[in-house]
């Protein structure tokens, strides 16, 4: 299963003391399920800001943005507390692993979300797809960078996403261990069958990508 | 639920020692309110289990009247009842006429007791009942009066200067519970032998009560009905014939006075208890809150991976519960077993209680522990609701608004979870409502009060002080600081235990401390008018100074201005004289001023009592006789000044010729005593001494025991402070450590450390100190000054010597839980980051 993300006129802006920042503006962008496509742009250009708009973790002030049809604007925050439960995985760049939950326990919550019976079993079987069998019970704290993305990204896999959406995933690892952690995230999205949006500064992770999609000063440069 | 416990124990973790010191807090509370409900429950239980043992029988009628022999009989119309008439009365008894003793005398006759069990050593003879045994001419003793005069079985002892023989020692009393007050140990005579003593002659002094035991403990609608037959059909009579009032109890209602007092004495430290607990509450809400802003990025991720902000709520809550059951349980087992450690650790209470475990006291605990970690858990939880989701792709997102519904209902929750504690405690809504008032205004003021040290520190800190000193002060005033709530947590706790030691020592002085140079130090009473000039020479014979002696002559006031009733049907004690004493001030009308008329002169409160002023005519039954009294004067007295001194006073003329007794008092220096007891047990052996001095010692000695628990009370309110102080600590160890980390790293040696740490908690520990220091002496003082209406000194230095004693423990225990953070190594913790 994947999901098409339609975004029209996507606009945000923020509040600085006095002053209003627009940091999307007018955004418009499809893309189709399945496919994997890369933001780049220089810092400060909105690409985790738009990011966020596509996960539901931010409102836009104007604009819509639709998954298979369903307009995040018109969903409360406990439905899109659901929707991003269900049919979204996330992966960033400084991982966001829970400190206090093991490895297992982190890849099992997505799952344990959706009421999964088998969290643990499920949980167990990905941390060993990605060379991890021997540290589920680790705490994130005792793991490599490495490592901890790799627990990052079977989270995000665990519950079979529609639609991934990654922020830098490679940023804080070393180039060997970033590029393995890419094909890992490639081989894992192409099995499922997950669009991904990836946000990223490298110019050879998003040559990877399906379609390149360029942002500066909150617009789109190349679509 | 499975799955909720596993995200419990797996989102407690990083937090354990933290929710520990949390579950502590409320622990320490829950114990002190188990324990107390679980004592007073099981003295109820005990009297319950015992109440026919505790009146002796099945029931029981107390009176100041004697009863007349043959009107006791009418209990021979139940079948199978057994009876007893026990007359009770205070008296002197000696062995040598040199040395006495005030005694509780208790005269039986029938088979005493009833009901329960008297041990006797020896035990008496089989086949006899109790007064047979003693005889006319034979006692029993406690085994203290024994002691104090070396008696063996067969000895003398006087008792009104009649000789009797020591037949047994009594070892328990069924119906006397240790803790009550009692002028004097006991002895016991028989009705024959009492008659010999003539002491019976002072009836006044007498307490009369009839027992009745039946074959089977009726049911309680019967006994009520048997109680209303023997009684109001057949009233006891006074010496003159009319109907007298009685105290009745049954084996349902024993010791209703004392349970009484106990519900009271329970109400109040219970209250006490409470206190702690929510000290308790409050240091979970300081713990949760830190947890909570220490898991802010947790929270964002568990939100982004879709969690709903209720849902997150819930499990914190659910973290909250887990260690509110943890420690409540703790708290809750540990005061179910306090009242069995305190019977034999401390022998506070009748040694005859079985107290086993309280399972309502416990169950009590369990729900205020509950009800009080989660009510004071709901604010700070509101935070989770702040938590932006977009805090996974920026840290720097503003947080939300928390949702105005959640402020309120956690506000509401608040205080209606406090009232209802209170009111749980206290039995009473408005006590509740008081005690919740109160300890919000306290804590209130004391918040205020933390706030303005916390800026006035921030200007101590740029001062050119000591750098410790200055980096203490410097760290009170940081915004992010837990001071505050240290300070007013540690100083509600302090307040609390200050104010209640004030009040009793503030009562003690008053007791020991404020009689007038030239007071008595002891009364006589039941001397006879042909016994008192003998008496009166052998008091100025040893030099007793301000001898004073009025006649006393019993009446019973009967009605004023034609109005009778319940409240005029008292008895009285008059007396006459031609001028009051000094410590009387006439305030209205002028005495003995109408010819012709017999006048009686009232203290002005007694006089609003009975409804009586200027002008009123009091009627009495004096002893049969029937009088009346105008009222010419009313009096105001200065009870305080321990002179002779009488609600009623009649003008001299009228009552000489009534049968009267005279009191006595005087000031017998310490050493004179002993010669001015044996001069009176040889001249007057029927008059009995109070001695002010021992008197006072047993009232502040019954003080002192009420005063340990509220002081054990309040310490655990102290304890909670401290733990509190200690819990904030623990809580913000992570920012602690990199503090102390960046210390280390900029050259700062580990003893300076220790004294930079050290001074930040002394000072939260001394503002405490001080700021509960005075909020405990402005209470006391209102109490004094506007309850009391007794002047009131402050002990400043006392108080003083509070504030280091607070700040040296302070930052010991500070330090102690600073322990990790100032072990830390820099560079680990400096990478960390």
């Amino acid at each position: 299963m994947s999901a098409r993300v339609v975004c029209r006129g996507l606009t945000r802006r923020f509040q600085v003391r006095e002053r209003t920042i627009t940091v999307l503006d007018g955004i418009d962008l499809e893309v189709e399920p399945g496919e994997f496509v890369a933001l780049v742009g220089p810092s400060g250009s909105g690409k985790s800001t738009l990011l966020g708009l596509l996960a539901g973790l931010d409102r836009a002030d104007a604009g819509t943005v639709s998954i298979d049809g369903q307009e995040l604007g018109a969903l409360d925050e406990d439905e899109l507390a659901l929707l991003r439960r269900r049919r979204l995985g996330f992966v960033f760049q400084d991982f966001q692993l829970l400190e206090h939950l093991t490895a297992r326990e982190n890849v099992a919550l997505p799952l344990e979300l959706i009421g999964a019976r088998d969290s643990f079993e499920r949980a167990d079987a990905l941390l060993a797809r990605v060379g991890l069998a021997d540290r589920i019970t680790h705490l994130p704290s005792r793991l490599s960078g490495g490592e901890n993305q790799r627990v990052a990204l079977a989270r995000a896999f665990a519950h079979r996403p529609e639609l991934l959406l990654a922020d830098e995933p490679t940023g804080s690892l070393d180039r060997v261990t970033g590029l393995e952690a890419l094909a890992l995230l490639e081989e894992l999205r192409r099995e499922q069958g997950t669009t991904l949006i990836m946000v990223t500064h490298d110019p050879d992770v998003a040559a990877r990508a399906d379609r390149t999609i360029e942002l500066a000063a909150g617009r789109l440069v190349t679509a | 639920m499975r799955r909720l416990l596993r995200f419990v124990w797996a989102e407690s973790r990083g937090a354990r020692g933290r929710l520990a010191f949390a579950a502590a807090c409320i622990a320490l509370g829950v114990f002190a309110v188990v324990g107390v409900a679980a004592l007073a429950e099981g003295i109820r239980t005990n009297l319950a289990a015992r109440s026919t043992e505790l009146i002796a029988s099945d029931l029981r009628f107390t009176s100041r009247f004697a009863p007349e022999r043959e009107e006791f009989p009418p209990a021979a119309e139940l079948d199978g009842v057994r009876r007893s008439y026990v007359q009770k009365l205070a008296t002197m008894v000696t062995t040598d006429g040199q040395r006495s003793q005030l005694v509780e005398l208790k005269v039986v006759d029938g088979d005493f007791p009833l009901r329960g069990e008297m041990p006797l050593d020896p035990p008496i003879a089989n086949g006899l009942d109790f007064d047979e045994a003693l005889g006319a001419s034979g006692c029993v003793v406690a085994p203290e009066i024994a002691a104090a005069f070396g008696l063996a079985i067969g000895d003398e002892l006087r008792v009104g200067g009649t000789a009797f023989e020591v037949r047994a020692l009594v070892l328990s009393e069924p119906d006397r519970i240790e803790f009550e007050f009692a002028l004097g140990p006991r002895v016991f005579l028989s009705y024959e032998g009492f008659r010999r003593t003539e002491l019976h002659l002072a009836q006044n002094r007498v307490t009369h009560q009839l027992l009745f035991a039946f074959s089977e403990l009726p049911s309680e609608r019967e006994l009520r009905r048997v109680s209303h037959r023997l009684f109001a059909q057949h009233p006891l009579s006074g010496p003159d014939g009319l109907a007298i009032t009685s105290r009745e109890e049954s084996a349902y209602q024993s010791r209703g006075g004392f349970r009484r007092g106990l519900e009271r004495v329970e109400r109040g430290l219970g209250l006490f208890a409470l206190l702690s607990l929510v000290l308790g509450g409050a240091g979970v809400a300081g713990i949760v809150r830190r947890i909570v802003a220490e898991r802010t990025g947790s929270i964002a991720v568990l939100r982004a991976l879709g969690v709903r902000p209720r849902e997150v709520l819930w499990l914190y809550l659910s973290l909250v519960g887990a260690l509110a059951l943890a420690g409540s349980l703790t708290g809750a087992l540990a005061g179910a077993i306090l009242p069995g450690v305190i019977v034999q650790a401390f022998d506070l209470v009748d040694a005859n209680l079985q107290l086993g475990f309280q399972p309502f006291a416990f169950l009590r605990g369990m729900l205020l522990g509950g009800g009080v970690s989660l009510a004071f858990a709901l604010l700070p939880l509101a935070a989770i609701y702040r938590v932006p989701p977009a805090r996974v792709l920026d840290a720097r997102v503003a947080p939300l608004p928390a949702p105005l519904w959640l402020r309120v209902t956690g506000g509401l929750v608040l205080v209606t979870a406090l009232f209802v504690a209170a009111w749980l405690q206290a039995e009473r809504a408005r006590d509740g409502a008081f005690f919740g008032v109160g300890v919000a205004v306290l804590a209130a003021v004391l918040w205020a009060a933390s706030w303005a040290l916390q800026h006035a520190t921030r200007a101590l800190s740029r001062l050119r002080l000591p750098l410790p000193l200055r980096h203490g002060l410097a760290a009170l005033a940081r915004p992010a600081s837990d001071a505050r709530s240290a300070t007013v947590a540690l100083g509600l706790g302090l307040l609390a235990v200050i104010a209640v030691v004030l009040v009793e020592r503030g009562l003690v002085d008053q007791l020991e401390g404020s009689l007038p140079a030239n007071a008595p130090s002891a009364f006589m009473t039941d001397v006879q008018p042909d016994q008192w000039p003998a008496v009166e020479a052998a008091l100025v014979e040893v030099g007793a100074e301000n001898v004073q002696s009025v006649p006393v002559v019993m009446a019973r006031l009967v009605g004023s201005d034609g109005q009778t009733g319940w409240r005029y049907r008292r008895e009285q004690r008059l007396t006459w004289m031609e001028e009051f004493g000094a410590s009387n001030t006439v305030i209205a009308g002028e005495a003995w001023s109408v010819p012709g008329v017999d006048e009686i002169s009232i203290e002005a409160d007694f006089a609003e009592s009975i409804d009586a002023h200027l002008g009123s005519t009091l009627t009495f039954d004096v002893q049969g006789v029937p009088m009346e009294f105008l009222v010419t004067s009313l009096r105001e007295v200065e009870w305080q000044s321990f002179a002779i001194n009488f609600f009623l006073v009649v003008e001299p003329g009228v009552l000489e010729e009534a049968p009267h007794f005279r009191i006595a008092a005087a000031r017998i220096a310490a050493e004179d005593e002993a010669s001015v007891s044996a001069a009176l047990s040889r001249l007057a052996p029927n008059v009995t001494i109070y001695w002010i001095r021992d008197i006072l010692e047993k009232a502040v000695a019954l003080m002192e025991r009420l005063a340990q628990a509220v002081r054990l009370l309040g310490g655990f309110a102290v304890a909670a402070g401290l733990l509190i102080l200690a819990g904030s600590v623990a809580a913000g160890a992570l920012e602690r450590t990199r503090e102390v980390a960046l210390l280390k790293t900029l050259g700062m040696r580990r003893r300076e450390l220790l004294v930079r740490f050290g001074v930040e908690f002394a000072l939260i520990g001394a503002a405490s100190a001080v700021f509960g220091a005075l909020g405990a002496a402005a209470l006391a003082w209102a109490f004094f000054e506007h309850v009391l209406e007794l002047r009131y000194d402050v002990p400043w230095l006392d108080l003083a010597a509070t504030v280091p004693v607070t700040a040296l423990a302070a930052a010991l225990i500070g330090l102690v839980a600073s322990g990790r953070a100032l072990a830390v190594r820099p560079l680990t913790t400096l990478r960390s980051r």
